[in-house]
This record gives C-alpha cells, structure tokens and sequence, in this order.
C-alpha cells in the first residue's frame, strides 16, 4: 500500500509540479522563490498524503496551500522589500521578455488582486471557484479581476511603449525587470 | 505578436497567462519524487521529535505548577504507516468482482413541483449590496453603521457581505429568529483587514429592520471567527443552521458531511445548541458510519454506480471513508468547500449531497479517477434521511466526466462541475428536482 501510496504521489507530483511553480512565480515574481514554495507545497501534502488521497480533487488541496504560502511569504517579505526597493527582479533565460513583462507587471497589484487574476488566468478557475477559494463574494472577485486587468493593461502598454521588459516600471516597490540574473533561478 | 506590442484594449491575459505557464512548466525540472518524499519525512521526524520535546516540557511545567499553555501543534498527525488490517482487502485471495450492473434506462421528466415562495417581510426586499448597516465591533473589522456599496465598505480594514450572487450554497437566509413575528436576516460576513489580504475571515450576523426601515445587527457575531465557509445557512424552527466548513487547509475546524451547526436566541445572544443533523461519515469514537440504503441491485442508484445495491457504512480508511464489498470498494469524495446539504424541497428540512464513486479494489482511488482504470461508476449522491441512516435517492452523473464540484440554489437547479477523467476543462451542467429526482 505504501507503494502505491508512492506511485499515486509520485504521478500528482511530476504531472503537477510545472504547474505549481507557474502559480507561484506569478504571485512571488520569483522563480527560485517559487520552486522552493512548490517543493514546500509537496512535501506538505506527502505528509498529510493519506488524507490527500481521499479527495477527488487534491489539485485543489495543492493550489491553496501555495496561495497560501505564497500570500505569508509576501507579508514577511513586505518590510524587507522596502529595504531593497531598488532590487531588480530577475529574468529566467528561459522566460521570453514578455512573460517576464507581465510576471513584473503583476508585482504592482495588491496581492488580492493578483491572486485573483493569477488564478483565474492562469489557473484557469471560473470566478465562482475563485470567490469560492479567496472566500469573498463573486462580486469582489468580479471586481478585482476588472482592476487587475486593467492595471496590467496599462503597466504592459507602458513597458511596451518604454521598449521592452527590461524597462518596465515594477509597480511602488521601485522594482525593475531586466537585471539578467538567471544563474540562481538555473541553480535551483 | 506579444503583449507587449499589443494595444492596451487589446490585452488578453488568458493568451498572456496560457504563454506564461508554457514556459515556466518548460523552465523546470522537478527534483526527483524520492528526494523530494524523504525530504519530508525527515521533516515529520524533526517535528514528531520536536512535539515529543514540548509535551515532555509541559509535563515539568504541569508538575512544578506553572502556568504554561501549549497550543495543538498546527500539523496533524503523520499518516499511518500500517493500513487497518480489519478492511483492507487479501492480496493473496482476490475476491470476485462482480460484472458491472448495466447503465440504467434515462429516467422520464416529471412535473417539476413548485417550490415556498419567497418570505412576504419588508426585509426580504432589502438591496444588502447597497445597504447602510449598523454592526457590532470585531477585530480586523470596521464597526459601527457602515455603507456599503456592491457588498463592501471603503477602505480597510474592510467588511464584505457573502451575499448570494454565484458562490455555492445559500449565504443570507431569513426568518423568525426572535419570536416577535417579524422576520431577520442571517448574513455570511467577512473582514479584510488589510488591502495585502488575500483571505478572509468569516461569521454570521443577524440583521434585524426597525419600522424607519434601519437595520442593524442583533446577539453580536454568531459562531465562530475562522477561516471558513458558511456553505449553506438556511433558517429552520426559529433556528440558524449552517454548514461550516474550512477554506483553509491546515485550518483546525474540521466539518463531517451531513452536518451543520444550529444556534438560537436566548434573549441577548445566538447561543449553539444541536442541530440533530447527523454525519454520513463515523464520527468520534465510531468505527463505522450510519447505514446508508443504495437500494435494489437493479435499482437506478446501484446501476448508476455500477456496483451493488444494498446496505452500506462507511468507516475511515488511509485513502478516505470507504466500504470494501465483494471485491469493490465504494468511497465517498470529499471537496474543499461544497454545500453538501440542501433544502430539495424549500421546506427546511435538508438532504445530502456527496460524490461517491465504486471501484474494483486492487485500484487505487488517484489511479481510478485519474485514468478511469477499474472505476466502475462515480456522481454525486442524493441521501435523504431516514430514522436509522440514509436511503439513496439518486446519483447524478455526467459519463465520461467526474464531478468536481455543485451548487443547488433556491430555485431548485442543481448545477454540477465536471471535467474529464485526469484533468481538463470544467463544465457546468444542470438538473432540476422533481420531488424524487434530478432532471435535466
């Protein structure tokens, strides 16, 4: 039973980890950041594995449990940031100019906004499950998902109008993309 | 062309976003699972040691007479290592698995009853996204008469009214709660308490309208103040009942299915009292849950499972609460935030609604709703109570697609969420009650 506990995990782990980072690195902007969480995030749910596998749907055990992580490391993060205002956010080669446009744009929304748009975008929720997720109403939702798209409309015609990622204005923080930095995202 | 030469008015994030994900799942690599498991049981031992550590610490602390207070630590216990011997079935003898049933005949539409009309009270026509409310003070919530527009207030920290606009379940409920003839309102709130907030804390008030037409809250906040989803509140005898459920894993609430907690007016306050609704699942100290009637063999619920009809309880199992039968396993489905009780009739008294599904046993429950591989049937199953248990009145099915998710709202459609078996697109799909059965 314990290896089939294995295989189960095992098979959720590699059809599923791409998809968990992809998440995380929308809501943290970092790439490291958001393997780190995603590996977190798995080792979470094989030790709770046997209550896991009893829900039809663990997937969703698994996103809320990066949201969440990801929502308590942006709070810890938030005095930090402030000291490193001027800390460029790194660019993963494999990450073509506008991805890393838009992962940037998104760190200039407030994080309900982000979350809401990342999981709705990305993840691909419909706004009831979102609502459902965040537990606010679809209309909260509705509106934050106006916003947030609107916000990211006009920080991605800006940083097109600047020329390219490696100008885009990152938002209050004062961050910029387009310090290359791919060595550390690589290494992990 | 990419978003970034692309006009303002022309941003499609969902374009954008599908672009994002590509490339980061073909950025990464995950490490290998092995690394990655044992990565976390060493975890587990560290915190095993560590609580060992903490409970010997209160000990002297109980014994020299201080006054330390240990709270729970917040992991739940390590899964067992030894499934129950008592269920689970002999690799060396396998039992004979019955031929599946066949697929029932499609079922003929009946008039659809007409369900209670609205409550007839002024405070049923309330427009609460745009209401001025007088509410009682909590921490992390604003206070006093508030005005709220499109459910919220301005600013932070900021109260939201889970009104009844799309989430599943039913979130404001009216009716008697006072006994003064006049009916109140029962409102699933929650607080933000700042703008990084991305989650929230929910409860209940009460709202009650004066003859100028105020509203204000009455008996302070009802329940508790936790991350979690009041799914279902529905007013029934002069009671408030809801099903609570946690929206956060890891939270320390925990919910059985069938369930709901109750409160009621003592004269100042919403106080808990029992709510006589019984779990379908073992609770406490039970090793089985109460009996559950499938009905006939060749009945529409069994041959929609595609298993045996009959008698069934459910007991805890490693992969979640199961019957192992006659070389199937039938197993109940648990979501994160689904109404599983549901007022069918509009007359109070509530059934359950839960996935279920019938596999061969030497599957694995990940592997059969994954791949299909030995899933013998699976739907949400419709329990009606009765004085010893359930009796399953029906199984709602899409063939070919699992459902993930449902909502039943007051006009009596129940919407199910499906996706093909392994993952893919969502869809809605609908069904309305007869009175005995979910119609399409």
């Amino acid at each position: 039973m314990v290896d089939a506990d294995a295989r189960a995990f095992d098979t959720l782990y590699q059809a599923h980890y791409g998809d968990l980072v992809a998440l995380l690195h929308a809501l943290t902007g970092d790439l490291g950041d958001a393997q780190d969480l995603a590996q977190d995030v798995f080792c979470r749910a094989w030790q709770r594995w046997r209550v896991i596998a009893g829900y039809d749907d663990p997937v969703a055990w698994l996103r809320r449990v990066a949201v969440n992580l990801a929502t308590s490391r942006f709070r810890r993060r938030r005095t930090a940031d402030r000291h490193l205002a001027r800390q460029q956010v790194e660019v993963v080669p494999a990450l073509q100019p506008d991805h890393v446009a838009l992962v940037a744009a998104l760190r200039t929304l407030p994080v309900n906004q982000r979350t809401a748009v990342v999981l709705h975008y990305l993840v691909d929720l419909p706004v009831a499950d979102v609502a459902q997720e965040l537990g606010v109403p679809v209309g909260t939702v509705k509106a934050w998902l106006s916003r947030g798209r609107a916000a990211l409309a006009s920080r991605l015609d800006e940083a097109g109008r600047t020329g390219a990622a490696g100008q885009a204005d990152a938002g209050p923080t004062g961050r910029t993309s387009g310090s290359v930095d791919g060595g550390r995202a690589a290494s992990r | 062309m990419s978003h970034l030469d692309t006009p303002k008015s022309e941003f499609e994030p969902r374009d954008a976003f599908a672009g994002l994900r590509a490339a980061v799942r073909a950025s990464v690599t995950p490490p290998p699972a092995t690394t990655l498991r044992a990565r976390a049981e060493r975890q587990l031992r560290r915190r095993r040691l560590a609580t060992v550590a903490l409970v010997a610490a209160a000990v002297v602390a109980v014994l020299v007479g201080t006054s330390t207070i240990l709270r729970p630590t917040a992991t739940p216990p390590p899964p067992a290592q030894t499934p129950s011997p008592s269920i689970t079935p002999s690799t060396s003898t396998p039992p004979t698995v019955p031929p599946r049933p066949p697929w029932p005949e499609p079922r003929p539409n009946l008039p659809v009853p007409e369900r209670p009309t609205a409550i007839n009270d002024p405070i049923a026509a309330v427009d609460w996204a745009n209401a001025t409310l007088t509410v009682p003070p909590r921490e992390d919530c604003p206070s006093g008469t508030l005005r709220f527009v499109d459910g919220q207030t301005e600013g932070f920290p900021q109260m939201i009214l889970a009104l009844d606009d799309g989430v599943p379940g039913q979130r404001l409920a009216y009716g008697d709660l006072t006994g003064d003839g006049s009916a109140e309102a029962v409102i699933e709130v929650s607080c933000l308490a700042h703008e990084q907030d991305a989650h929230a804390q929910s409860a209940l008030l009460v709202f009650t309208r004066d003859s100028g037409g105020a509203l204000r809250s009455i008996g302070g906040w009802v329940g508790p103040v936790e991350f979690i989803n009041h799914t279902n509140i529905w007013v029934h005898d002069g009671r408030i009942l809801t099903e609570q459920v946690p929206s956060l894993p890891g939270s320390d609430y925990v919910y059985a299915p069938g369930t709901a907690a109750a409160y009621e007016w003592d004269g100042d306050s919403f106080v808990p009292v029992p709510s006589g609704l019984t779990a379908v699942v073992p609770l406490g100290d039970e090793t089985l849950g109460p009996p559950i009637d499938l009905g006939p063999d060749d009945g529409y619920v069994a041959r929609a499972l595609g298993c045996p009809g009959g008698v069934i309880r459910f007991r805890q199992h490693e992969d979640g609460y199961r019957v192992d039968r006659d070389g199937v396993v039938y197993r109940l489905g648990f979501t994160v935030a689904e109404p599983y009780l549901a007022d069918l009739d509009g007359d109070g008294q509530t059934y359950v609604l839960i996935p279920v599904q019938c596999r061969e046993a030497d599957v694995a429950a990940q592997e059969a709703v994954s791949t299909e591989t030995g899933l013998r049937g699976q739907g949400l199953l419709v329990l009606q109570r009765t004085p010893t248990g359930f009796a399953a009145l029906d199984l709602v099915t899409v063939p070919g697609r699992l459902v993930s998710g449902w909502r039943f709202d007051k006009s009596g459609v129940l919407t199910a969420y499906t996706s093909p078996y392994g993952g893919g697109v969502v869809e809605p799909t609908t069904w309305v009650w007869n009175g005995q059965y979910f119609q399409p």
